[in-house]
């Protein structure tokens, strides 16, 4: 398991996908751009005019003139508004765009590590779908305010230069403060922000391993040592967040004192700019619509955008880049077959022959999950015969499946080999093992999709008559006809029975044209006449057949059976493991066998 | 909500003070900047009332940055009030608890709801705000003049028109974009659940594809919703500030016959924008629309009752347990009914019977983390509900097929929930389990950390073992705790912990027919009843009783050979 701190180290700035798309939508960006600083054209005259309608009209006590004057200034508002209207489907295609590139990499990267045998889940799901779609919703209000405010900031200072070059300076001086501040403070604050976010996750984690194991803390009587322990992880969350907020209070400080500074200026300066005729009645209105009404409201949108949106969305956008990772070359990684050591060319598929590619060997094959837990496999030999039908039984959580993937080549033994007609598995390549050995799991994989879909899955290339020839050998051929045939479509997974998924991927896997089988308690949900149907279908067409059993009773119908505890193997058929070995009678429930049959 | 409300304690108090201040100082502001100007106007120098403004605008930094500072305060406060009591409530539910809600669920409603929740606090803040100065914007308007004020009041309707008119269609294709969504989410759930037969069949890339192709349906929806935006963005773009013009001009004619002066015009152009504010509120009670719903998940939880602990202390005794007509209820479904049976102190009973007839919940009444809804339990003569709990806690240890380590170390997992186990009862328990081995192998043995740890499941319950072997109890419940265990391991650890337990009552849940042969009497379920009592070999007669074990040419050859596919 990867913990959350680790997450957090190895992460750089997640904007570099922001600029990958930035790169392919280029147009759209400068489109946005021109749109934008149209949109808040009006900021640049509406000080200017609104003085004006005073000076020359209402105070001059000549109406009309103000009116012609907020005339124009409602005109210039009329233009901005198409601006406003041509710039948001630019900036809804790129944001789109760029969603669209995030879920891309994350459902990929995501999907590619599972596969790679790394542990994915639910939170892998939510990072695709969920924290993609915050963030979108984020980087459009990002944007949406952001362009505003910096074109409006640079608008409103050129009206107020105009109008009152000396405040103005003072405005700059203000606004450069603000920036300052935010630019020093930007650090700090993102660090109080990961730093509670990883508190939470911390809790996140610890609550759910505690409640996870709730049973087992009500029945050990540790409430109060959980509850203690989770406080701990409560309460750092708790001082992390408020960290938050003085934090953010003591920018506010600054923040508005570099906003305020200029309108105090004017304040005081007002009575001597009016007496000594600097400034009008009209102008001082000017510049103090352009200082309240412009300059002050942008500053806090500026501080809002760059603070909480863009932090979190950039904070956001860290956690998909973290899930975005590629597959990690760990150690369980590596067991899968991946292309590395390049497979000399010549071993095909042809050259494991078509009879000898029914039979598989383990030859001192070693494998432990870690080196320091016991070992699932102690050095075991096994031959298993061309066409032979062969059970592995075991007690539970003894390690049968992973012997069922050390067969087909999903773990690599920690030593000794696993040969396929003679030939190292680890030598085939990838593609080639894979059509000489098929492995149906106990979970049944079926997907939303059509029936035919689901029955090639395996072997795309199938005919219909193929695929319906092989639900009916394995005994699907009622339910093909219950879901309306092989071109139905299955809407919802839901919809079918674990009984029924596992019918559909038995029929897959006859379809298909490897010679070896591996049926992982593929049987399970289903009843033993449709088991012994679906095994024995299996059989007549002359398969090897591995069947890791769930009932004992797939064992007695089995060529050989293969008993698996303590990383040994105890081979024979039923009836002699039966006498030979008191696990194994114990398991098929013959233990004390000759006292039933005396009563009986 | 008021209990929401209440979590955050003197924070919320402090901010809802706080933002009542910083929304009057809004509003005082506008008319005195007004005055200034006017004063300016009217070239009187050196006026006291600049003073006065820069003074307020001081004082609104300072509370505007306190109500900032509580603002966070406040919510986290409220987190950590809620979550708080949260935990103590739900590690003390037992198994009922941990039965309704699973462990995700659980750990949203602690982590996400309890943030949510305490939000309301912040929101209703808010909405205080926009009401409070829209307000106030309102009647500052009336005060400067009537005619301003009643121009404005003309002009509202119309814009609360457009903006609802377009949020209705935004909002019906947002649930189309949610559901396209939730199809990426189910496409990608499924390949999870088939990743074992994807690796195996080399189809990553399919799958991907596959769970892709919503991606380009979700782009777009989104842009028609961009397209519906788009319309809402521009008019509002226009008419906010036509809006303002349109007062203006008012306000221009006022001024043109003398009633108006220009520090006035000042004030008003800021008492349209601040009246424009309510709008917010809009969006404010959806967010307190929100909360409440959390709340309402929080609630859930607490509406469940806790196991109640009784008074009396721990009779002595060996361990003897009676139920008499016990019966339990998973919702609406009967589990167990009408048990009622007698396990003498220091005998071995087994339970047996099919999966999901009841045995765990049995063993779970049978140490009291269960309450049964039906029926009584006694423990050494004494009915098991009188009993402190944490007394019982000591006197009935369990330990399951899967266990879950919790805690530090190793050493820290076994001692979990009891310090006082010494070291020699942690080695002899490990040497018991026959753990001491793999343990001893660990790179720091006992005092390594139990996170990251790689066992295999019979290591793992040869741990959950010894965890229930290290204390000294009366009654020894084993729910399937060795059933990855080989026979012959088994039996050796089975007469190593009889030693261990020194005649411990003991409760088994038997799936092995040697386990149910070597207890001194089984409990045979059946049927969500006792369907038999009595040693294995009086049970054996019954070959219903034997179909529990699986055991070939019994009932499973006697099903008809055509049924349909599942269950």
């Amino acid at each position: 398991m990867t913990s959350p701190s680790l997450a957090f180290s190895d992460m750089t700035s997640g904007w570099h996908l922001v600029r990958a798309t930035l790169r392919t939508q280029r147009g759209q960006v400068i489109r946005l751009l021109g749109w934008s600083a149209l949109e808040t054209s009006p900021s640049l005259t509406a000080g200017w005019l609104l003085g004006a309608a005073l000076d020359r009209g209402f105070l001059a006590h000549n109406f009309l003139t103000g009116v012609f004057f907020l005339g124009i200034f409602a005109l210039t508002v009329g233009i901005g508004s198409i601006g406003a209207r041509q710039a948001l489907p630019a900036l809804g295609k790129f944001v789109e765009e760029l969603r669209y590139d995030l879920v891309q990499q994350v459902v990929r990267a995501i999907l590619l590590r599972g596969v790679g045998g790394e542990a994915i889940g639910g939170r892998d799901v939510e990072a695709a779908t969920k924290h993609t779609e915050t963030f979108r919703l984020l980087f459009s209000q990002l944007l949406l305010i952001a362009r505003l405010a910096v074109f409006s900031l640079a608008f409103t200072m050129i009206g107020l230069f105009v109008v009152a070059p000396v405040v103005a300076w003072f405005a700059v001086a203000g606004a450069v403060m603000v920036i300052i501040v935010l630019i020093c403070t930007a650090r700090g604050w993102r660090r109080r922000v990961r730093e509670s976010l990883l508190a939470e996750e911390r809790l996140s984690e610890h609550a759910a391993r505690t409640l996870g194991g709730l049973r087992d803390v009500v029945a050990l009587g540790a409430a109060d040592r959980a509850e203690r322990d989770l406080t701990t992880d409560v309460n750092r969350h708790a001082r992390a967040a408020n960290a938050i907020g003085r934090v953010v209070a003591s920018r506010i400080v600054l923040i508005t004192v570099g906003a305020r500074l200029p309108i105090t200026v004017l304040l005081l300066t007002a009575p001597f700019a009016v007496s000594s005729d600097v400034l009008t009645a009209g102008q001082l209105l000017a510049a103090a619509t352009y200082l309240i009404g412009g300059i002050e409201p942008t500053l806090r949108a500026l501080v809002v955008i760059a603070g909480d949106v863009g932090l979190n969305a950039g904070v956001l956008l860290e956690r998909v880049l973290f899930y975005s990772r590629p597959p990690a070359a760990s150690e369980r990684a590596a067991s899968v077959p991946a292309p590395r050591r390049r497979p000399p060319t010549s071993l095909s598929t042809a050259n494991v022959s078509r009879s000898h590619g029914r039979a598989l060997a383990l030859r001192g094959v070693t494998f432990g999950y870690s080196a320091t837990s016991e070992r699932v496999l102690d050095g075991v030999d096994l031959d298993i015969r061309p066409g032979e039908r062969l059970a592995v039984v075991g007690p539970s959580g003894v390690g049968k499946s992973t012997m069922a993937n050390l067969l087909v080549g999903l773990e690599r033994p920690q030593s000794g080999t696993v040969t396929i007609g003679g030939v190292d598995a680890s030598m085939l390549h990838p593609w080639t093992l894979r059509r000489l050995i098929t492995l149906l799991p106990q979970e049944a994989y079926i997907f939303a999709g059509s029936v035919r879909e689901n029955l090639a899955y395996l072997h795309p290339s199938a005919t219909d008559e193929e695929l319906i020839d092989a639900c009916r050998a394995v005994g699907a051929g009622k339910l093909l006809n219950e879901l309306g045939g092989i071109d139905a479509t299955i809407g919802s997974v839901a919809q079918l029975s674990e009984g029924q998924k596992q019918i559909i991927t038995l029929a897959r896997a006859y379809a298909t044209p490897s010679q070896v089988v591996v049926l992982d308690e593929a049987t399970c949900h289903l009843h033993p006449e449709q088991e012994r149907r679906a095994e024995d279908a299996f059989g007549a067409t002359g398969r090897t057949i591995v069947v890791i059993a769930h009932r004992m009773s797939s064992a007695i119908r089995a060529d050989r059976v293969v008993l698996l505890h303590g990383g040994l193997l105890e081979v024979g058929t039923h009836e002699e493991l039966v006498v030979r070995s008191p696990l194994y009678a114990d398991l098929v429930g013959h233990w004390n066998v000759g006292h039933w049959n005396n009563e009986v | 909500m008021w209990t929401a409300l209440r979590a955050g304690g003197i924070s919320t108090l402090l901010l809802l003070v706080f933002t009542f201040l910083d929304a009057a100082i809004c509003v005082l502001v506008p008319a005195l900047l007004g005055a200034t100007l006017n004063a300016a106007l009217a070239k009187g120098t050196g006026s006291a009332l600049v003073w006065i403004v820069v003074g307020l605008l001081a004082v609104g930094i300072v509370v505007e940055s306190v109500k900032e500072v509580v603002d966070y305060s406040s919510r986290y406060r409220g987190v950590r009030a809620l979550r708080l009591s949260l935990l103590a409530h739900l590690l003390r539910l037992g198994y009922r608890g941990q039965r309704r809600f699973n462990q995700g669920d659980l750990v949203n409603r602690l982590v996400d709801s309890s943030d949510r929740t305490a939000r309301v606090a912040n929101e209703v803040a808010r909405a205080m705000t926009a009401l409070l100065t829209s307000l106030g914007g309102l009647i500052g308007l009336f005060v400067i003049d009537y005619q301003v004020g009643l121009a404005f009041l003309i002009c509202v309707p119309p814009i609360i028109l457009l903006t609802s008119r377009h949020i209705g269609s935004i909002v019906s294709l947002s649930g189309d974009a949610a559901a396209t969504q939730g199809d990426i989410a189910t496409r990608m759930m499924d390949s999870i659940r088939g990743l074992r037969t994807i690796r195996a069949s080399g189809t990553a890339k399919l799958e991907i594809n596959r769970a892709l192709a919503s991606s380009g349906a979700l782009r777009e929806i989104s842009l028609r919703i961009w397209d519906r935006q788009r319309a809402l963005v521009w008019q509002t773009a226009m008419i906010a500030p036509l809006l303002i013009i349109a007062v203006d001009i008012v306000a221009g004619y006022r001024m043109t016959i003398g009633r108006l002066n220009t520090g006035e015009l000042l004030a008003v152009s800021s008492y349209v924008v601040l009246a424009i504010g309510a709008l917010q509120i809009l969006g404010s009670a959806k967010e307190i629309g929100e909360c409440l719903a959390a709340s309402q998940r929080l609630r859930e939880l607490f509406d469940e009752p806790p196991l109640v602990s009784g008074t009396r202390a721990l009779p002595s005794g060996g361990g003897a347990l009676t139920f008499t007509a016990v019966g339990s209820r998973i919702g609406d479904r009967q589990v167990l009914r009408d048990i009622t049976f007698e396990v003498p102190a220091g005998h071995t009973v087994a339970l047996v019977g099919e999966s999901g007839v009841g045995k765990s919940t049995l063993t779970a009444i049978a140490g009291g983390v269960l309450t049964p809804d039906e029926g009584s339990v006694t423990f050494d003569g004494v009915p098991i509900g009188e009993l402190r709990a944490d007394s019982l806690r000591r006197a009935v240890v369990y330990a399951f097929e899967r266990p879950v380590l919790l805690g530090e170390s190793i050493a820290d997992a076994l001692r979990y929930g009891d310090e006082t186990v010494s070291d020699a009862a942690l080695r002899t328990a490990l040497r018991s389990t026959e753990a001491d081995g793999f343990v001893g192998r660990l790179p720091d043995r006992l005092d390594t950390p139990v996170d990251g740890l790689l066992l295999s499941g019979g290591e793992m319950q040869r741990l959950g073992l010894a965890r229930a072997a290290c204390r000294r109890a009366r009654v020894f419940v084993m729910d399937d705790a060795l059933s990855s265990v080989d026979t012959p391991t088994e039996a050796t650890i089975s007469a190593a912990l009889q030693h261990v337990s020194r005649g411990a009552t003991r409760l088994l849940i038997a799936h092995r027919v040697s386990t149910a042969a070597r207890a001194d009497m089984v409990v045979w379920l059946h049927g969500g009843t006792i369907g038999g009592i009595g040693t294995h070999r009086e049970l054996s007669a019954d070959p219903e009783y034997r179909a529990v074990f699986a055991i070939p040419g019994d009932a499973g050859d006697k099903q008809p050979a055509e049924s349909t596919v599942g269950s």
